[in-house]
């Protein structure tokens, strides 16, 4: 492959090591090895307001403004912490840090509700298990997310509301059915539809 | 390894998107530790949320935030490297019940439902209740169906029911009203992680009291 001519070029080992690799992974890549500021705030700048859609999209309390500031804070120290173990091979840059946005948004909701429950969801999301990824599956995992890119956007928008009710606004499938007055028995074949779709279902 | 019986594609989407109940969603997690393909799965689903995560509507963040940022990553101990992992080896508990319930199974207050059947209660929430319970090799938990849902997952040993063998890592759905009397296979104790919505009741008239003495 050709060398690439951004102007990231510079950054030349995780070039070579991460063919594909795209700015969000490198600027992660050095806020995990050098601790940089820079590429931290430019993650800040990138990710920063999705984290706080992503909080008003479900608020808890009186004060959804605070409850989103609360996140966006609580997940960007998250980053800069658990940078160094975060894996490209595993999940792009938006993937990793979705889950670490979702994590937070339960534990506060926990929180607040004074809900008291003994199990933090990073407990309950780090799956340990051997831990080691073949690079083929690392790989399929990489060309399954540019294709999923894709599928979606071919998805018909009654499907593409339910999945985004049930991930932007962490809402099970009862709660999704409840609010748009539909069966429940729709909202999961749906579910199911675009879980098709998108070729996530693998046959078991 | 692998394993037979799986979670739901929609229990593991809420999942996924954080949407389950603390309690199934912990019998998930234990069923992800020992089970590749759910695994991978749930890595798909993950890099949907991502997506749906990429595409929201950008909300402005005031840049006072980032400097209330940086002046905490300062001031936060420098010690915050990955924590140190107790592994024992052939530990049967699993890393997310072994937050709950340390190493020591002893050490949790088991109730007796007849000579050879226990269970320790270990979290309850939104109307489910998680426990484990063991069953001695051999021995059988008498028929009974329930009101609710229950999930269970085995830890060790395997039951056998009238629907199949069930083994470590499996992952099992009941739905209200399907009787069945799960027996331990004679080898071994049997432990699972079992979380129910609503208490189980026993078919034979005998063991209501059983039931009103002893709800698992």
């Amino acid at each position: 492959m050709m060398t690439l001519k951004t102007k990231r070029t510079n950054v030349v080992s995780l070039t070579d090591n991460q063919p594909g690799a795209d700015t969000w992974q490198l600027a992660l890549g050095r806020v995990g090895a050098d601790q940089d500021r820079q590429a931290f705030q430019e993650l800040f700048k990138h990710f920063a307001p999705l984290i706080r859609s992503f909080a008003l999209a479900n608020p808890y309390g009186s004060n959804p403004g605070q409850f989103a500031d609360d996140l966006v804070q609580e997940v960007m120290i998250k980053i800069w912490n658990k940078a160094g173990s975060y894996d490209p091979a595993m999940a792009g840059a938006s993937t990793w840090i979705f889950t670490i946005a979702r994590n937070c948004r339960i534990d506060m909701i926990r929180k607040l509700s004074r809900h008291n429950y003994p199990l933090d969801s990073d407990e309950l999301f780090d799956i340990e298990d051997d831990n080691s990824i073949a690079p083929f599956q690392a790989v399929q995992q990489r060309n399954f997310e540019r294709e999923l890119r894709e599928h979606m956007k071919a998805l018909p928008s009654d499907q593409a509301q339910i999945i985004a009710k049930v991930y932007m606004e962490g809402k099970s499938h009862n709660e999704v059915a409840q609010e748009l007055n539909l069966p429940l028995g729709t909202v999961k074949s749906r579910v199911r539809l675009a879980l098709n779709k998108l070729k996530i279902m693998v046959t078991h | 390894m692998s394993t037979f019986y799986h979670p739901e594609y929609d229990e593991l989407l809420e999942f996924s998107a954080g949407a389950i109940a603390p309690s199934v969603g912990l019998c998930i997690s234990v069923h992800l530790e020992y089970c590749e393909q759910c695994r991978q799965q749930l890595a798909k689903m993950d890099a949907l949320g991502g997506m749906m995560f990429e595409q929201l509507q950008p909300e402005p963040v005031d840049d006072n935030l980032l400097d209330a940022i940086f002046q905490q990553i300062d001031s936060q101990a420098s010690s915050s490297a990955g924590k140190a992992q107790l592994d024992t080896e052939q530990d049967i508990i699993p890393h997310s019940v072994r937050k709950l319930v340390g190493y020591d199974l002893d050490s949790l207050k088991w109730r007796r439902h007849g000579n050879k059947v226990r269970s320790a209660t270990l979290l309850s929430d939104e109307g489910l209740n998680a426990s484990l319970i063991r069953i001695e090799a051999g021995a059988a938990i008498p028929q009974h169906d329930h009101r609710g849902r229950e999930y269970t997952v085995v830890l060790s040993g395997s039951f056998s029911d009238d629907s199949g063998v069930f083994r470590r890592g499996d992952f099992v759905l009941r739905h209200p009203d399907e009787p069945h009397a799960p027996t331990a296979t004679a080898d071994q104790d049997c432990l699972c992680l079992a979380v129910l919505d609503a208490p189980m009741r026993f078919r034979n008239p005998f063991y209501e009291l059983f039931n009103r003495l002893n709800p698992l």
